[in-house]
């Protein structure tokens, strides 16, 4: 650190004391300068939430769509290092610019080559050892860019789920299900693992509505059941609660359920009051 | 009604706008948020009409997009600063 930040202030032959000081207030600075970042971006990234909202107001789903998959879309960016800073013109245009279905690539397997194990076999050792050959060099890049202060200073993850949650929810409203259910299952393990808990409820949500879209019986009462219990857990007893217990009893009367549905609706009610 | 139209007058003050690109854009986004639940919530004794709501939305998004501006152009220039004081 020391050797850095002698190598940053380009000290040479200086006085031991003002050296110090000189250190520090460098130190200090660049905190600061980090934490300004840290600011700009996140409300940057929560300017461009409010212009969805706006554009969602307005009526225009897909603008808002695109306004959000363009959030995620700079966020990756900014905490991958692959851009420093935004194009001044760029940012006030990006909102008019056609879509380029950002985030929609959908991984597509490699179609099986028929013809024995052994092939199989060959490309799966290949794949072992150009992953094990590229992983000191990828510890090493990972730790280069940990090593810049541009790097680590982004807003926190929770910008992340929460951009990546509204855009699965307006997604949802458009009816693109098979979207949505790969959305969710990618936010749901990282909602595990950054223990996000109020985030896995809207998630799982949003996985029971698009469940009773689909059909898929086991699939609403499993999500719907895990989203309650994690409200249960973590006294989330709040609006969001109400209105998907809402939504659980309707489905429930439509199953002829009718008792476990006037349950539901009771607490619902307790919630609204 | 009112509210909007008092909301709609008022100015970042220079004292702000002093301070930083910063200070001012976040003034300029309360403002903005401010504007959309206003238009988003109903008031039943002056309800406003979907004219006057399309404009008010217009007038959020504007705001918006000078937020933008502004913090994209004020991250340049710290980089740049960076940048310059690294060569220095």
């Amino acid at each position: 650190m020391l050797d850095y930040l002698k190598e940053r202030a380009g000290l040479v032959d200086m006085d031991a004391t003002h050296v110090q000081e000189i250190l520090v207030s460098i130190s200090r600075q660049e905190e600061n300068e980090g934490q300004l970042r840290v600011r700009r971006l996140e409300l940057l990234l929560n300017t461009r939430i409010l212009l969805s909202e706006v554009k969602l107001y307005n009526g225009e789903i897909s603008a808002s769509a695109k306004i959000l998959r363009r959030a995620l879309e700079i966020y990756r960016q900014y905490s991958e290092g692959k851009i420093l800073a935004e194009n001044a013109q760029e940012a006030e245009a990006d909102i008019d610019i056609p879509n380029r279905d950002m985030g929609r690539k959908e991984t597509v397997a490699a179609p099986a080559k028929k013809g024995g194990g052994n092939t199989k076999d060959n490309i799966s050792q290949s794949v072992r050892e150009d992953y094990e050959a590229s992983k000191p060099i990828k510890e090493l890049q990972m730790k280069e860019q940990l090593a810049n202060w541009e790097y680590r200073n982004v807003p926190g993850p929770y910008f992340w789920l929460k951009l990546k949650t509204l855009l699965t929810r307006l997604l949802w409203d458009q009816i693109r299900l098979a979207e949505v259910d790969s959305l969710t299952n990618a936010l749901e393990n990282e909602c595990n693992e950054l223990n996000a808990q109020g985030f896995l409820r809207q998630v799982l949500c949003i996985r029971g509505y698009s469940a009773v879209q689909r059909g898929d019986v086991n699939g609403v009462i499993d999500s719907f059941e895990r989203a309650r219990k994690i409200s249960l857990m973590n006294n989330y007893d709040d609006v969001k609660l109400a209105e998907m217990l809402s939504n659980y009893a309707v489905f429930l009367h439509e199953r002829t359920h009718d008792e476990e549905a006037i349950e539901l609706l009771k607490e619902s009610h307790d919630l609204y009051n | 009604m009112a509210a909007i139209t008092h909301l709609l007058k008022l100015e970042v003050p220079a004292a702000i706008t002093s301070i930083s690109s910063y200070s001012s854009s976040l003034a300029l986004y309360l403002k903005a948020q401010i504007l959309t639940y206003l238009c988003r919530t109903e008031n039943i004794e002056e309800p406003t009409s979907e004219v006057q709501r399309a404009g008010l939305f217009t007038e959020s998004e504007k705001l918006c997009r000078t937020i933008l501006k502004n913090l994209s152009f004020e991250e340049e220039i710290t980089r740049l600063k960076l940048e310059y004081g690294n060569s220095e």
